[in-house]
């Protein structure tokens, strides 16, 4: 955004409205309306913006907007902003609307997908809430598991957007998130900003931090056991011993005793098992396809954590919480088992493929592969097989998004596809990312986010996805300027007027800002009507997040602080350069200056001007003079802290 | 149908789990509660698509449903008693913007001192405030009413208040006729407003400031909407008789054809007076229960009690230095008549009223200041 | 809808009757900077490809800010005629 486009943009807020000429809120009304890409709703409380703005029979609104009370600007937008989303369940309502509180003194799925869950991948339908599901760290690229806070479903019938390669495949509504890896985070785009971007890189590849252990000691001793303690086998072997054993492994129970077989034809492996049991201190034979050993407690503990029958067999989950490190060792010998590694013609790198007739170890070998960093594809054959296909390269994927370029290769890999039917999305608890499946493929996508005082704390608390500005001009100037929790230390209002006893009002400006920051919203800033570019950007960022943002704006009011109707702009700045209005953000906690001034003023260079501190400029009165600048001193060193 | 056993405040919650409003703000206060828990638990069954905003005060509740009905949406929200009161800030607002909200009152005595039992002053402070108020007098009433209600304010376009008493009707369960959910759904319809803030194409602005040369007009307009009350309860009414077999209208007449004297009371006592007459068997003895208080039936009153020489009037709440409220809009009906009329204030802050006491009154002979049933002298 | 106005309509106020000053800008000094097009509270300096258009006189309050935040003074408040 530059100045000239900025200037040439249509303001929603229009001329005619009866504010006091020289006025500072238009300004910011008009800068942060012009800030937001989508439709407004705006919810006014009663103070002099909305006095002069909507006076019968005229508005100066060029926007849906609702005035209540004096005190409720943010609860009345919770339920414009409830409405929105009732309707837009319904299918009533298909825009995209943002909305906006001024007050003065917050993607879907086709139903074909699939979901990565804690027991596996489930159909997108049958997720449930408080259901933990696996997703990925867009800061530290770990997979984690969250659960499910909320779950989303729409009726739509419209163009989604699918994006389709060898590696990847979803369908997706034209608002979903999608992550894509910029420097080495995520970051996330709207899934019809993709047509947009030259090269979208796609992360295949995810971090895992598990368990470290040395031993696998079972801790339960299967009574009438003939060893009187539990053994102890190195956690290496017996990860190797489980991969041989859940491939292609199996449990013979008879009047000779409890048998564990271990078929295999090659005569390599079946050394190279050999050689593994008896280090692990066990008395194998070999037979001719096979390496059997007798063990009942081996075999009680295989039968309660792998599964008897081929169908049953699954990973112990204990297995699959340990570190990459570990895992790589039962990947090894369950691949030697069931895997299968195809060199085709003309190509350097194999095809490894691992087969399994359970749906549980299926879930669980796509975790496993996951965790050691590589992603694949999943097909289950006609005849109830599962062919996982684990890919160990192209883990970083890009995705060439201008049209003319892949339809000249022949590859149609993004474009509008139509869809009728259920749309859903889940609402994590954190992390906002999933792992999903469509067609086989498996890939990481985005999810949604879900959105006076109490009135505002109590829509915040609730996280409504809405934009709060407060142009603060620092008393109740509608009805004349009495005093407020906004008024600053020292200053005369018609309430706390300088007079023989008392000089103007004696408690400092109560940090309104930081108080909206303790609760935890995405996003709060302070802003000021002379550094526009600011507060454009702040108003960007506050309307791009779900949830609720918060600005407070610097608003002078000439008639108010007694300066002259030409000063508001020059004001303002002084009021930055003193420290006295630190323009900030916080975004999700972490603070963030945006102006540090080359040679800090005295605070004196920004009271001056104003007829409202003029008293202050007595001999008497230095004192408060004094106590204001040690004031804004302290609380830019705290700023400054903060923001380290 | 079925049958349910149900309370009041079961028999609301059921009423608004039918209708699947698009927004309900709630926040309890005893006696009202049920009626939120059990919607609540509807919304967490996912049996409604409602969104609910658990606000934060009932300022807020009745700021979101003014932002949420002026948005398009259908909204509902209940309360009682102080809560009503706290509400009053901005419940004003909504008949200006003509807005179909709906608020289930349960009737709980004003503060000063605090008591949570029932009374009509807390629904009767609101009298002037430009909603339509419904009273019920049974929890299959004000399962009825609610979803009258729905259908009288958006054909108005004003909200309304449905009322019941506080613990009397709310917390006694009856055998209640529920509708089945297809025919309910049938007969609420849609709520499709023709202007409504979500529609961003055709942008308006809600609430504006009105000086000494617009306010007179909006206020009017408010009051030629009343005008229409009477008339679209009687249609809608004659819908729902259709699927319940039920009638409904302004106001009820109880054994008045030959009555020489009659009571005349909102809610729930009117079923304590119905016990007495149906025990006595005296002709000579009527009862005229009100169930529309705003706007008030004047005619109809006037048209029943022609024939009826004595009236009394009992009040369950108190206009202090004045006229109690029923009292004074009969008076007004009956003005240019000579029938006596004599009123009474009874039930404060839920002190009870028997059978007795109703005998007493259509046995008494005395008529003159206002007389308290049931006080300690 | 009663309670309701239209939107957009404040247009048919002219604010411009409120001002004793009014602004006069140099054309020939004018560097298409668009501060005053920013900074107006009346929205009433627009810009068109780069440039500055004439002042909206119907809605000008006089109040000065345009004449004090230009960055090369080409802007004078003068009596109003």
């Amino acid at each position: 955004m530059n100045i000239k486009k900025f200037a040439e943009q249509e303001s929603k807020l229009v001329s005619g409205h009866r504010s006091c000429a020289g006025c500072a809120f238009p300004i910011i009304i008009r800068t942060v309306m012009k800030a937001s890409k989508d439709p407004l709703v705006v919810s006014l409380a009663t103070g002099c913006l909305e006095v002069t703005t909507t006076i019968h029979p005229q508005s100066s609104w060029n926007v849906p907007t609702i005035h209540n009370t004096f005190l409720n600007a943010a609860s009345t937008l919770s339920g414009v902003e409830s409405a929105y989303r009732a309707l837009k369940k319904k299918g009533k309502i298909k825009k995209e609307i943002k909305f906006l509180a001024f007050g003065g003194d917050g993607g879907c799925y086709s139903e074909d997908t699939e979901i990565f869950t804690e027991n596996g991948f489930i159909p997108v339908k049958n997720m449930e809430v408080g259901k933990k599901i696996w997703s990925v760290n867009p800061k530290t690229n770990n997979l984690e598991l969250t659960f499910i806070e909320k779950i989303f479903k729409y009726n739509v019938d419209e163009k989604l957007i699918r994006v389709k390669s060898k590696f990847i495949d979803f369908l997706v509504t034209q608002d979903h998130n999608v992550p894509i890896k910029f420097k080495n985070e995520y970051k996330f785009i709207k899934a019809s900003e993709l047509f947009q971007r030259a090269k979208t890189p796609f992360t295949r590849s995810f971090n895992w931090k598990g368990k470290n252990l040395k031993y696998y000691k079972p801790t339960k001793i299967i009574k009438k056991t003939n060893q009187k303690e539990s053994p102890k086998f190195e956690i290496k072997n017996w990860l190797e011993f489980l991969g041989w054993f859940i491939s292609e492994g199996s449990l013979n129970y008879s009047k000779s005793g409890y048998l564990i077989r271990i078929y295999q034809s090659n005569k390599k492996n079946r050394k190279e098992i050999l050689k593994l049991l008896k280090k692990m201190g066990l008395s194998p034979f070999e037979c001719n396809r096979s390496v059997d050993f007798q063990s009942k407690q081996i075999y009680n503990i295989l039968l309660k954590d792998c599964g008897k029958l081929s169908k049953e067999r699954r990973i112990p989950s204990w297995v699959l919480e340990l570190d990459k490190k570990l895992l790589k060792h039962i990947y090894k010998t369950l691949m030697k088992g069931d895997g299968s590694s195809l060199i085709q013609k003309g190509r350097k790198n194999p095809h490894l493929r691992y087969i399994t007739v359970s749906k549980k170890l299926m879930n669980n070998f796509v975790e496993l592969i996951l965790k050691l960093g590589y992603n694949g594809t999943v097909k289950k054959r006609k005849d109830g097989v599962y062919i996982i296909g684990i890919n160990t390269m192209y883990l970083n994927h890009i995705i060439y998004s201008k049209r003319k370029l892949y339809e000249k290769q022949g590859i149609k890999q993004l474009k509008e596809e139509h869809y009728k039917g259920q749309v859903y999305c889940p609402q994590l608890q954190k992390n906002h990312t999933v792992i999903i499946k469509r067609n086989n493929k498996i890939s990481l996508n985005g999810n949604s986010y879900d959105i006076g005082l109490q009135s505002l704390s109590g829509a915040l608390e609730r996280g409504h996805d809405f934009v709060y500005v407060l142009y603060d001009n620092e008393s109740y100037c509608n009805t004349g300027g009495q005093r407020s929790s906004a008024t600053p230390l020292g200053a005369n209002t018609t309430t706390t007027p300088a007079g023989k006893v008392h000089q103007g009002k004696e408690e400092f400006k109560k940090d309104i800002t930081k108080i909206v920051a303790a609760h935890n919203i995405p996003y709060v800033a302070q802003a000021a009507v002379h550094n526009w570019m600011d507060l454009y950007k702040k108003a960007e960022k506050a309307f791009a997040v779900k949830g609720p943002a918060f600005i407070n704006v610097l608003s002078p009011c000439q008639l108010n602080w007694k300066i002259k109707p030409e000063m508001a702009i020059k004001i303002s700045k002084l009021a930055t350069e003193t420290n006295f209005w630190p323009l900030y953000e916080i975004e999700n906690g972490v603070y963030k200056l945006n102006y540090k001034p080359a040679k800090v003023k005295p605070v004196e260079e920004f009271l001056k001007p104003q007829g409202r501190f003029k008293h202050l400029f007595k001999e008497e009165n230095k004192r408060i003079l004094e106590k204001i600048q040690k004031h804004v001193d302290s609380e830019w060193d705290k700023l400054l802290k903060l923001s380290e | 149908m079925k049958k349910l056993a149900l309370s009041g405040a079961e028999a609301v919650a059921e009423a608004m789990k039918q209708c699947n409003p698009d927004v309900v703000a709630e926040y309890p206060i005893t006696p009202q509660t049920p009626i939120v828990e059990n919607f609540s638990k509807f919304v967490a069954d996912g049996l409604v698509d409602t969104e609910l905003i658990s606000v934060e005060s009932e300022h807020s509740a009745v700021s979101a449903v003014i932002g949420a009905s002026a948005a398009g949406a259908r909204a509902m929200t209940a309360t009682s008693s102080q809560g009503l009161i706290l509400m009053f800030e901005s419940l004003v607002v909504a008949p200006s913007l003509k807005l179909p909200i709906v608020i289930n009152v349960v009737n709980r005595a004003l503060s000063g001192p605090i008591n949570i039992h029932c009374d009509h002053s807390d629904s009767m402070a609101l009298k002037d405030s430009g909603w339509i108020q419904l009273y019920s007098a049974t929890p299959q009433e004000v399962y009825e009413n609610t979803l009258l209600a729905v259908k009288i304010a958006e054909d108005v376009e004003l909200p309304i208040l449905v009322c019941q008493d506080g613990f009397i009707v709310s917390h006694s369960i009856e055998k209640v006729e529920i509708l089945e959910d297809d025919k309910v759904s049938k007969f609420v319809g849609e709520y499709n407003p023709k202007n409504y803030l979500l529609n961003v194409d055709k942008p308006f602005t809600a609430g504006p400031l009105c000086l000494q040369d617009s306010y007179f007009e909006v206020k009017k307009e408010q009051e030629d909407s009343m005008k229409k009350v009477k008339q679209s309860l009687l249609k809608h009414g004659k819908e729902l008789s259709k699927l319940t077999g039920r009638e409904y209208d302004v106001i009820e007449k109880y054994n008045l054809d030959n009555a020489d004297i009659a009571i005349i009371v909102l809610s729930s006592t009117a079923s304590t007076v119905k016990a007495v007459l149906d025990r006595l068997g005296n002709e000579k003895f009527g009862l005229l229960k009100v169930n529309l208080f705003r706007p008030f039936p004047y005619e109809e009153i006037k048209e029943a009690l022609k024939n009826v020489k004595h009236v009394a009037v009992l009040d369950r709440s108190m206009s202090f230095g004045a006229n109690a409220p029923l009292y004074s809009e009969v008076l007004s009906s009956l003005f240019g008549t000579n029938k006596k009329v004599q009123s009474y204030v009874f039930g404060l802050g839920g002190r009870d009223i028997f059978e007795k006491d109703i005998e007493n009154v259509f046995n008494s002979k005395e008529f003159g200041d206002f007389k308290y049933i049931g006080v300690k002298e | 809808m009663s309670g309701t106005v239209k939107a957009g309509s404040s247009k048919e106020f002219k604010t411009g009757s409120w001002r004793t000053l009014e602004p006069k800008y140099d054309k020939e000094k004018c560097t298409n900077c668009m501060f005053c097009v920013v900074f107006c509270p009346e929205d009433c300096i627009k810009s068109k490809d780069g440039k500055r258009l004439e002042t909206d006189y119907d809605y000008c309050k006089g109040c000065g800010i345009c004449a004090v935040e230009c960055p090369i003074k080409c802007i004078r408040m003068e009596e109003k005629e």
